[in-house]
């Protein structure tokens, strides 16, 4: 009886949640499945066309292979990056400096122009030639190439963005250090501990569950990098192919080139790579991840 | 079996999970009271009419001048018609035709919908409306060039009606001419005087200036360089230039680029001629690049520079000038249910005086000659090199019925692709060119 | 909390500071531009404008006929306002019952939650507008509200990971009070999370002041338009657009988030008093 009212009371916290991926969710999941094996241009109705769509993207699409090859160096680039400038600032900005209100605002201003229409001409003050960057660099006798617009250095300025606007990732990191109990530290310093022990015996794995979701969902949504590379490359994707991350190649065919039915199949493939890379994670998280109500 | 359905029948079943939770009336079903604020607000914003008025929707994008002037012209229309309503859809260009594409997969696009040059996307799907009954009847076409029309027909049926003409020209910064010492050319100029003159401006303001963009990735000037030399881009399901023509054609910029009188490939790309804001001609660091004439006023209202339009270069057949073309349509929703109405909204559009004054230039010259001659008077400095522009073309192109690249997005990507590969010596000219050549075959393919 | 005390502060500050502002240029930039005369904005490199302008401003407010900037700021507010409750309603609700509760199926919606986040949105939105056309909400504030009341998988993941990190003998002692789970959730779950909580009211409130394509999809009536669109209707890529409107405008719309994250900040990095709930 006890049990079955434990039961009830996970499905009714779990309501909401429930009542809008069955209403709203699924529905359209479920047409989108459906809609990767039709031929489908948007202005009429779908052709079933079986695996066609399927049988394109692994034999014949020289876009999509370019626009893979893109988006893991993204990916395997910016997450680490990013995580790690996050952490580093969050745990810097969480020491007893004066002024921290202010600072920890100035570092989150990139992250809060993200969506901003400014922001390619913007960032072509950063990157560009004779840009802010490589000005710096000739500081130490540099020469910087042309960031955003030379296809070999093209993903770099996209890895440069996402690193840059690290603000939502750092915040997290900043009440993951908060939920540390004050208290252990005291009876660390008790037990004569310096600092970079402190770090390592209580602070990283008391972290771990935050870095754990922030790995993750970064992860999830690196491969899903569509505003950037949109933006970056005013949706071309270009110079040849360097910046055509995946979800702007899908983008493209999906609604420039009005191939719907191949975009949903490209969408299918990308939840595919995805989901491996999380269940990996997942796998992995039982053997450094730590959670303070025991791992149930 | 379509998407709708499925669509549909997955509600359906979501609904009846809805219902049967909603019955419980547990304290946790928030969402049946999220509703509620937010229903209230929305239905109080949009104001409520009439039961008996034809009410009509019309989606554009442009900016605020051209919303100004199109919201004054709509009002001036809904006086002289009273119980006809328009609402303007209207918004930036930026996910126009995305938002335009759901709304047509949906079942829920507006009854009057600006397009642009990719109108026969469009066409010949069962998403616009065909016009050809009401032309000579509510819409009076009498006034405007029948290359106007033919531009939006296909099939024998008629989808749109030309709100504004333009051309495909080259953009020009006189004042860097001046600095430089070097002529503006006039429409007779050839390819030599173009590599000239490029050179010239180049060598003459020094390092960081340039006499010209690359253009090899440009289709327009593409097309009117293959007119030029006695061949065609495309006609009838095919394409009339061979390999060789494209190795003369990237042979011609590749040795601009070597020499420093075009813009090298990376200034190119992170300053694209065809973004407004990012053009180079604009910060007077290079003479010349492609654009659509219409363009002008934009690209003039960020510059102090004066700036002006050529023609592209003559060949050895003489001028590849494509005549003006339609830069805007209006076109409508074949799921309008009023169709007589929106008709005669097209009609006020392009042939009312009163709306031809108010409208101006706003979607480029106004293709009816009464308007065009009525409007000369009162035109802007900007709109007179347009105008000007316009009449010159239509003098020195050559009497042929241009057609477009099918599936033209696609193409233009394809060639831009190319010619980064050569800019970029990632490839060389004759390797990219074969793989330029068999790409167009495969989209010619996709366009049966 | 380790303190780096050995470093001289001031070198501390000095770095800080200069990482600072190579990372504000941009935005500084984005300052200047709006005061400078249109024929300026991208023909001057430097920050200092030539002559001050004030005109994009007035421009950019009221530079639209028949209706204010203002009611594009009056319409996202209101948009964020709902968003924000809704979602920390719902996500906290779903996250309780995943951290916390057992029950049947437990791992298999989880999973389920975080492969829907997976799946890119470009290819379910036009069934998703479908849905809604069908419903009549098109048009209507619906489409970009209710969704919020139905909890999201980035939040309640992340809410998941915090509640987590609450150790379990406080709903045991809680338990032994009588504590019923939605007194275990108001009571105890909620102020702990409190630094998780804040930070999912403050992401959303930004996601959805800065959300531009799902307002754009939903939204066609002028006065229903919020500060993204608005912002949008200064821009036409293709021929004019009021360069300087729009960089007066972002420069205003940027206002209220930095507002909203200056003064949220304290509450999940100040510290919660979680020391003083235990035992």
């Amino acid at each position: 009886m006890q049990r079955y009212k434990t039961y009830m009371a996970g499905y009714a916290f779990l309501l909401p949640w429930l009542i809008g991926f069955l209403a709203l969710t699924l529905g359209p999941i479920i047409a989108s499945m459906y809609l990767s094996f039709t031929q489908y241009d948007l202005l009429t109705a779908p052709k079933w066309v079986g695996l066609a769509n399927y049988k394109t993207m692994f034999t014949d699409d020289f876009r999509l292979t370019d626009s893979v090859q893109v988006t893991f160096k993204y990916v395997l680039l910016s997450v680490p990056l990013k995580l790690a400038f996050a952490l580093l600032l969050a745990i810097l900005l969480n020491q007893g400096l004066r002024m921290l209100h202010f600072y920890r605002t100035i570092y989150y201003i990139p992250s809060l122009l993200g969506g901003s229409v400014a922001i390619s001409v913007l960032w072509k003050q950063v990157f560009d030639q004779d840009g802010l960057f490589n000005r710096m660099l000739g500081v130490f006798g540099i020469e910087g190439p042309a960031w955003i617009s030379n296809p070999h250095y093209a993903v770099y300025s996209l890895v440069g963005l996402s690193v840059w606007q690290f603000g939502s990732v750092m915040i997290i990191f900043l009440a993951g250090l908060k939920q540390v109990p004050q208290e252990l530290y005291e009876a660390a310093t008790v037990d004569g501990a310096g600092i970079l022990r402190k770090f390592a015996r209580i602070t990283l794995p008391l972290l771990t569950p935050v870095i754990f979701f922030n790995l993750t969902i970064t992860l999830i949504q690196s491969f899903q990098t569509f505003t950037k590379a949109f933006v970056i490359s005013g949706g071309t994707g270009g110079p040849i192919n360097s910046t055509l991350l995946y979800s702007l190649y899908l983008y493209m065919k999906g609604f420039t080139f009005m191939e719907m039915g191949y975009a949903s199949a490209m969408a299918w493939l990308l939840l595919a790579i995805i989901a491996v890379f999380t269940g990996v994670l997942f796998l992995t998280s039982r053997f450094w991840v730590f959670y303070s109500d025991g791992g149930k | 079996m379509n998407t709708r359905k499925i669509v549909s029948l997955t509600m359906l079943s979501s609904f009846l999970v809805l219902a049967a939770c909603g019955g419980n009336g547990n304290d946790n079903s928030n969402s049946g009271a999220s509703a509620s604020p937010s229903a209230g607000a929305s239905s109080s914003a949009s104001a409520s009419q009439p039961a008996k008025k034809v009410e009509l929707r019309m989606a554009w994008w442009g900016s605020e001048e051209r919303h100004e002037k199109t919201l004054k012209a709509i009002e001036l229309f809904e006086q002289n018609n009273p119980g006809i309503t328009i609402t303007g859809e209207y918004s930036g260009f930026d996910g126009y035709f995305d938002k335009l594409n759901t709304q047509i997969a949906a079942g829920n696009a507006p009854d009057l919908i600006q397009m642009g040059g990719n109108i026969k996307e469009y066409a010949g799907k069962n998403s616009l409306l065909d016009l050809k009954p009401y032309i000579g009847q509510t819409i009076n076409l009498d006034d405007f060039t029948p290359s106007l029309v033919r531009e939006a027909t296909v099939d024998d049926k008629v989808y749109g009606v030309t709100l504004g003409v333009s051309s495909s020209a080259l953009l020009y910064n006189a004042s860097m001419f001046n600095k430089a010492g070097v002529a503006v050319p006039t429409e007779k100029w050839t390819y030599d005087d173009f590599k000239t003159i490029v050179q010239q401006i180049a060598d003459k303001l020094g390092d960081g200036y340039y006499g010209s963009y690359d253009l090899s990735s440009d289709s327009a000037t593409l097309a009117s360089y293959l007119g030029s030399v006695g061949k065609e881009l495309y006609r009838d399901g095919a394409i009339h230039f061979d390999k060789q023509d494209m190795v003369n054609w990237f042979t011609l910029w590749s040795d601009l680029r070597k020499s420093g009188a075009v813009v090298p490939a990376e200034t190119q790309v992170a300053n694209p001629p065809t973004a407004v804001d990012k053009s180079l001609i604009v910060q007077g660091k290079v003479a010349i690049q492609s654009a659509s004439a219409s363009q002008i006023s934009g690209f003039q209202a960020l510059t102090q520079d004066q700036l002006g339009l050529i023609t592209f270069p003559n060949g050895t057949a003489g001028s590849g000038m494509v005549p003006p073309i339609s830069g805007q349509f209006i076109t409508a929703y074949s799921g309008t249910k009023h169709s007589e109405e929106v008709a005669k909204f097209m009609d006020f559009l392009v042939n009312d005086p009163e709306a031809g004054a108010i409208l101006g230039s706003t979607r480029g010259v106004p293709p009816s000659a009464k308007i065009r001659d009525s409007l000369a008077a009162s035109t802007t400095a900007t709109d007179k090199v347009l105008y000007d522009y316009i009449s010159l073309v239509s003098e020195v192109a050559p009497d042929v019925d241009y057609q477009q690249f099918p599936v033209d997005t696609e193409f233009t990507k394809l060639l831009q692709l190319t010619s980064e590969k050569i800019s970029f010596d990632v490839a060389s000219i004759d390797s990219a060119v074969d793989e330029f050549m068999s790409e167009v075959n495969k989209l010619l393919a996709k366009a049966q | 909390m380790p303190h780096l005390s050995r470093i001289k502060p001031y070198a501390l500050h000095l770095l800080i500071t200069g990482v600072g502002i190579l990372m504000l240029y941009p935005v500084l930039w984005m300052i200047a531009s709006s005061f400078k005369p249109t024929t300026e904005i991208f023909t001057q490199s430097g920050l200092w404008p030539s002559r001050f302008t004030l005109e994009h401003y007035h421009n950019g407010w009221f530079g639209l006929r028949n209706i204010e900037f203002g009611r594009f700021f009056v319409n996202s507010f209101f948009l964020c306002v709902i968003a924000v409750g809704g979602t920390v309603i719902s996500s906290s609700m779903a996250a309780f019952a995943f951290a916390r509760i057992e029950f049947p199926l437990r791992r298999f919606w989880f999973a389920l939650m975080l492969g829907t986040f997976m799946l890119p949105g470009h290819v379910t939105l036009i069934p998703q507008y479908t849905i809604f056309h069908e419903m009549g909400w098109v048009d209507t504030f619906l489409p970009l509200t209710v969704p919020k009341f139905f909890a999201d998988a980035f939040y309640v993941f992340l809410m998941v990971q915090f509640i987590r990190g609450i150790p379990r003998e406080l709903d045991e002692s809680a338990a032994i009070d009588g504590c019923g789970w939605f007194k275990l959730y108001i009571r105890i779950i909620l102020p702990l999370a409190l630094p998780a909580i804040m930070t999912t009211a403050i992401f959303t409130f930004m996601a959805t002041w800065d959300d531009f394509f799902g307002q754009l999809i939903y939204l066609s009536d002028i006065k229903k338009f919020t500060v993204p669109l608005g912002l949008r209707l200064f821009l036409d890529s293709t021929g004019n657009s009021n360069w300087g409107a729009v960089f007066a405008m972002s420069v205003l719309s940027v206002i209220p988030s930095f507002i909203v994250y200056f003064a949220g900040q304290k509450y999940f990095t100040e510290g919660i008093a979680t020391t003083g709930l235990k035992g």
